[in-house]
C-alpha cells in the first residue's frame, strides 16, 4: 500500500503554463530573461527543484515575500485549524457511529444517519456562512474574519476566540462520511462469531462492545483517520477563504486566482510530500494495530 | 408467494418502502423539471435588471432582488440548469470511464489490472479539490462544460474500483463459466452477463457522484472559478457573501438549493443501496 | 431403570425469529432432557433449527429472533425467567459453548492466553497470577504443546484443529456442568476431528460435564454419544439412546436419513436420497412436517400434528409419527 507518485506532474503543468496576462507587457519580457523564463522547460524545471532541496523555494511576484516563509507561516494556521476540527469529527464520528451500530433499527440510529446526511450534504461554504451569519453576525458571539483582532496584541484566549467558528463548523461538516464508516465497521464486527463467543463466556455487554467489538472496529477507523491526516495539510480552501484565515487553502486559492506561480509550485510540493509522508505513517500504524499483519 | 431478492420489482418496492429515498426523488425530480423548463417557467428575466437593488424578500420578487435588481427566485430557477449540468454530466462522464476500465481490469487481469491499480492509487491519493483548484484555475477559458469534463475525469477512480472488486467476484461465478462454455466473446460476457449483475453498486456510485459534482461545481464558482458566463448558484453565493449582514437572502437560497439538490441525489444513492441489499431485515 | 438426574430439561421451547417476510419458527415446541455426564447428539440436517435450539439455551438468540415459549430448567431453575445479569453469570461458567468456526470464533485482535483467560478472571476473579497458571493448565490439557510460549500467539497462527482446541479450553476454562458443542468438528479434517471429539470425550471424563453436541455428522453421533435426538423442521422426531437409533429407528426420517448415508462395504447402484427438499421454516408443511416427503404418510399425517410420545419399553424411546401411535 506503499505509493509512490510523481509530484512532478501537476507542478510541470502549472509551469508549463504562459505567464499570466495581467503582467504589464514591456516588464514581461524583461522579467522573463531575468528569472531565466526563456530557458527551455526541463532547465526551469531542474532548477527549481535543486532550490527548492535547498531550502529555497523562490520568491512570490504578488505578496512580494519569500515563498518559504509564507508558507510555513500559513501552514501553522492551517495546522491548528485543521486538528481541532479533525479532533472534533473524529470524537464525534466514533461516538455516533458506534452508538448507531449498537442501536441499530433503532430511533437513536435513524435520526443520527439522516442528521448526519443532512450535515453531509451542505455544501461547505454555505454552512459556513450561515454558521456565520447566526453567531458572529446577528448573536455576535464570536468574530467573523481571521485570527487575531486588528490593533490588539497577541494572547492566546483571542486566538482560540477567532477559531472557535471555523473549527466548529470544518469539524462538524466531516462528522458526516467519517460517522457512516465508523458505523458500517462496527456493524460488520458485531456481526462476527467471536463477539457470540464473548457473549457465551457471560462478559457484559459493555465489556463485549468495548473491548472485543470495538478494536476490530477501530482497524479500517484507522485508515480513515489516515486519510484525514493526510488532508490536514491540503487544507480546507473553502472554510479558511470564507473565514479569512490566511491558511494554506486560502493561499492556494488566492495564488491560482492570480497566477503566483513560484507559490503554486511551493505549496504543491509541500502539499504532495506532507499527504505522501502522512500516508506512509498511517500505514505503519495500522500494521501495528492488526495483529495479522505483523508477521 | 416468494419474491427473489432481486427484482427489479422487489428492488422497487424495498426503495418505496423508504421514506427518504421517495423524498429525495421527489426533491430531485422538482429540480430536473426546474432545470429543463427554466427559461419557460421564470417570472421574471433573470438578466434583467429591472428591480430596485436589493430588495428583501416581497410579494413581487419572491426571494429578494441582488445588488443589480435582478430577480433571485428567477436567477435561481435557472441556476438549476448548471448544477444539473455538471452534476449528471460529470458523473455520467466518470461512470463511463470507471465502469469500462474497471470492468476490463476485473476481467482481463494481468498487466490491465496492474496498470489500472497503480493509476488509481496515485489518483486517489492525490488531495482531488487541490488538484481541481490547480487544473482549474490554470485554464484560459472556463465554461461549464470543460469543468464538467475535468470533474469526471478526477473522479472515476473509486468507482473503477468498485467496479473492478464486483467483476473479480462475479466472473467467478457459474453463469460466467456457462456463458463462456457456450462460447460468448470477452466482451460479451462482460457488457451483457457481469456489468448487469453489478449495476446495482454502480448505480448507487453514479447518484453519489452526481451530488459530488454539483458540490464541487458550486464551490469552484463560489471561489470564483467557475465559469463567469452562467448563473449558477455557486457564483450566487459568492455575491452574497458580500452582503452577508445587510441582505442576507442573497446568502441564504442558492444556498438552500444546493443543499436540497445534494441532499435528493444522496438520499436517493442511499435508498438504492438500502433497497438492493438482500439482507432479511427484522421487524419489531 | 433408575431415572438418572437432568442437568438440562427443554420443555416446550419455541424460539420464533420474526423477519419482512413472516415469522420463522426456527425452534417449535420442542422437549429435551440431557442427564448428568451424559452425551447427548441432537442431529438433523442444515436449517433444521438445531444451532438456534442451543443457541436459546444461552439466551443467545439474535436479533430478529424471540424465545416466545416454553421451560429451559437447569439447576432446577427456569433459564427463561432469569434476569440478564443472572444469565450472564451462568454463561461461560456453568454452561459454556463451542462454536462451529474456530477461526471466526476466536477474536484476531487478541492473543489466545488473553482469550482463554477472560473467563476465568471474570467468573472466579483470580489474581493475574493465578489466572496465567490456570491457562497454562488448560492449555495443557487440550494439547497445545509448549503453552508458555503459545499463550501469546494469536488465532491467526494456529492451525484449524490446534484452534478448536483453544475453543474448547475457553470452554471448559470454569468447569461447566454443561457443555453444548455447535458443530464443532465440521470445518476440520477427518482426522482431526477424531482427534477433537477424543480429547472432548477424555474431558468429559475429567470434568464430569454433560455435553450437548449438535451434529448434522450421523457418524460423529455414532461414535461418541450416549443418547441421540434427531430434529427436522424444527421439531424433535425421534430421541433414545444411540444403539436403539441405529439398529431400530422407528420415524421414517431417522430410517432415511441412516439409509442416505453410503456404505462401503455394501454395493449397490444408487445412493438413496430422500425425495424433496427441507421445507421452509416460514411456512412449514402442515400435520406432519415430514409427510411431504414421506414414503409411509397417510392422510393424517397432512392435518395432524404427530405429538412426541415415548414408545419404548426397557428404556427410553421418543418418537413423533403418526404411525407408532
Amino acid at each position: 500500500m506503499i505509493i509512490r507518485s510523481a509530484p512532478g506532474d501537476p507542478v510541470q503543468t502549472i509551469y508549463g503554463m504562459a505567464p499570466g496576462r495581467d503582467y504589464d507587457p514591456r516588464d514581461i519580457e524583461r522579467i522573463r530573461t531575468s528569472l531565466g523564463l526563456n530557458d527551455p522547460i526541463y532547465v526551469q524545471y531542474l532548477r527549481w527543484l535543486f532550490d527548492f532541496l535547498r531550502g529555497n523555494l523562490g520568491y512570490s511576484f504578488k505578496l512580494h515575500q519569500s515563498v518559504a516563509s509564507m508558507i510555513l507561516w500559513r501552514l501553522t494556521n492551517t495546522f491548528k485549524l485543521q486538528l481541532s476540527a479533525l479532533a472534533i469529527s473524529l470524537g464525534g464520528a466514533i461516538t455516533i457511529g458506534v452508538i448507531s451500530a449498537v442501536k441499530q433499527y433503532s430511533k437513536t440510529d435513524k435520526v443520527s444517519m439522516v442528521s448526519v446526511l443532512f450535515l453531509w450534504s451542505m455544501p461547505g461554504f454555505w454552512y459556513a456562512l450561515m454558521m456565520m451569519l447566526l453567531f458572529a453576525v446577528e448573536l455576535r458571539w464570536f468574530p467573523t474574519h481571521g485570527i487575531t483582532t486588528f490593533g490588539q496584541p497577541y494572547s492566546i484566549q483571542n486566538e482560540i476566540w477567532h477559531f472557535v467558528l471555523p473549527v466548529f463548523v470544518l469539524g462538524t461538516s466531516m462528522i458526516g462520511y467519517s460517522s457512516r464508516l465508523v458505523r458500517s465497521a462496527m456493524l460488520d464486527v458485531l456481526k462476527q462469531d467471536y463477539i457470540l463467543t464473548a457473549r457465551s463466556k457471560g462478559l457484559a455487554e459493555k465489556v463485549v462492545i468495548y473491548r472485543h467489538a470495538m478494536r476490530n472496529a477501530m482497524l479500517p477507523v484507522v485508515t480513515m483517520i489516515g486519510l484525514y491526516f493526510s488532508m490536514v495539510f491540503s487544507g480546507a480552501a473553502v472554510i479558511e477563504t470564507v473565514f479569512a484565515i490566511p491558511g494554506i487553502g486560502s493561499l492556494m486559492v488566492e495564488s491560482s486566482l492570480f497566477r503566483d506561480y513560484s507559490v503554486i509550485m511551493g505549496i504543491t510540493m509541500v502539499v504532495t510530500v506532507t499527504t505522501i509522508l502522512s500516508l506512509l505513517i498511517t500505514d505503519i500504524v495500522y500494521s501495528f494495530l492488526d495483529p495479522r499483519i505483523r508477521f | 408467494m416468494y419474491e427473489y431478492a432481486f427484482s427489479p420489482r422487489s428492488i422497487w418496492r424495498r426503495f418505496k418502502a423508504n421514506r427518504l429515498a421517495l423524498v429525495g426523488l421527489i426533491i430531485a425530480s422538482v429540480i430536473l423539471v426546474m432545470g429543463l423548463l427554466g427559461p419557460i417557467v421564470v417570472p421574471y428575466n433573470p438578466y434583467a435588471m429591472d428591480f430596485g437593488r436589493l430588495l428583501s424578500p416581497n410579494s413581487q420578487n419572491l426571494l429578494g432582488t441582488d445588488d443589480l435588481g435582478r430577480d433571485v427566485f428567477s436567477r435561481l430557477v435557472l441556476g438549476a440548469r448548471i448544477s444539473l449540468l455538471v452534476g449528471l454530466g460529470g458523473s455520467a462522464i466518470a461512470t463511463s470511464i470507471g465502469v469500462v476500465l474497471g470492468a476490463f481490469a476485473g476481467y482481463f487481469r494481468g498487466w490491465i489490472d496492474e496498470i489500472l491499480m497503480r493509476i488509481t492509487d496515485v489518483m486517489l491519493v492525490i488531495p482531488s479539490f487541490f488538484l481541481i483548484i490547480l487544473i482549474v484555475s490554470s485554464l484560459r477559458m472556463r465554461s461549464s462544460l470543460i469543468i464538467m469534463g475535468i470533474l469526471g475525469i478526477l473522479i472515476w477512480p473509486r468507482l473503477a474500483r468498485v467496479v473492478r472488486s464486483e467483476i473479480l467476484s462475479l466472473r467467478e461465478r457459474d453463469f460466467t463459466k456457462a456463458a463462456k462454455a457456450i462460447g460468448a466473446s470477452d466482451l460479451r460476457i462482460i457488457f451483457r452477463h457481469l456489468l448487469p449483475n453489478a449495476a446495482g453498486s454502480i448505480l448507487v456510485t453514479t447518484t453519489m457522484y452526481a451530488a459530488v459534482c454539483i458540490l464541487e461545481q458550486s464551490t469552484l464558482s463560489f471561489l470564483g472559478l467557475g465559469d463567469p458566463t452562467e448563473i449558477s448558484w455557486g457564483s450566487m453565493l459568492m455575491l452574497g457573501r458580500n452582503y452577508l449582514t445587510t441582505a442576507w437572502w442573497l446568502a441564504l437560497f442558492p444556498g438552500v438549493m444546493i443543499f436540497l439538490t445534494v441532499l435528493a441525489f444522496n438520499m436517493i444513492g442511499d435508498g438504492l443501496r438500502d433497497a438492493l441489499d438482500p439482507r432479511l431485515r427484522g421487524v419489531k | 431403570m433408575v431415572k438418572a438426574d437432568y442437568v438440562l430439561q427443554i420443555k416446550g421451547l419455541k424460539t420464533y425469529f420474526y423477519t419482512e417476510i413472516g415469522i420463522v419458527k426456527a425452534v417449535d415446541d420442542v422437549s429435551l432432557a440431557v442427564r448428568e455426564s451424559e452425551i447427548l447428539s441432537l442431529v438433523g440436517e442444515s436449517g433444521c433449527g438445531k444451532s438456534q435450539l442451543a443457541f436459546s439455551v444461552l439466551r443467545l438468540t439474535p436479533f430478529p429472533g424471540r424465545t416466545v415459549g416454553g421451560e429451559i430448567l437447569f439447576d432446577g431453575e427456569d433459564l427463561l425467567k432469569k434476569s440478564e445479569k443472572e444469565i450472564r453469570a451462568i454463561r461461560g461458567r456453568k454452561i459454556a459453548m463451542v462454536f462451529q468456526d474456530p477461526m471466526s470464533s476466536l477474536n484476531p485482535v487478541f492473543n489466545i492466553g488473553f482469550q482463554v483467560g477472560e473467563g476465568v478472571k471474570l467468573h472466579e476473579k483470580l489474581d493475574d497470577q493465578r489466572t496465567d497458571e490456570r491457562i497454562l493448565e488448560l492449555l495443557k490439557k487440550v494439547g497445545i504443546p509448549d503453552p508458555a510460549k503459545r499463550k501469546k500467539d494469536y488465532p491467526h497462527q494456529f492451525s484449524g484443529g490446534m484452534r478448536q482446541r483453544v475453543m474448547i479450553s475457553i470452554a471448559l476454562s470454569c468447569n461447566p456442568q454443561l457443555l453444548i458443542a455447535d458443530e464443532p468438528t465440521t470445518n476440520l479434517d477427518v482426522t482431526v476431528q477424531a482427534q477433537v471429539l477424543e480429547l472432548m470425550k477424555k474431558l468429559r471424563e475429567e470434568f464430569k460435564s454433560s455435553i450437548l453436541l449438535i451434529t448434522h455428522d450421523f457418524g460423529v453421533a455414532a461414535e461418541f454419544s450416549d443418547r441421540v435426538a434427531v430434529m427436522y423442521a424444527g421439531k424433535i422426531v425421534e430421541s433414545s439412546d444411540v444403539r436403539t437409533i441405529f439398529k431400530s429407528p422407528e420415524h421414517p426420517y431417522t430410517h432415511a436419513l441412516l439409509q442416505s448415508i453410503p456404505r462401503p462395504d455394501v454395493r449397490t447402484s444408487y445412493i438413496k436420497s430422500i425425495p424433496g427438499n427441507v421445507p421452509r421454516l416460514i411456512n412449514p408443511p402442515p400435520g406432519c412436517r415430514f409427510h411431504p416427503r414421506c414414503e409411509y404418510a397417510k392422510s393424517i399425517c397432512a392435518e395432524v400434528e404427530p405429538k412426541l410420545i415415548n414408545i419404548g419399553t426397557a428404556r427410553e424411546h421418543y418418537v413423533a409419527c403418526h404411525l407408532k401411535s
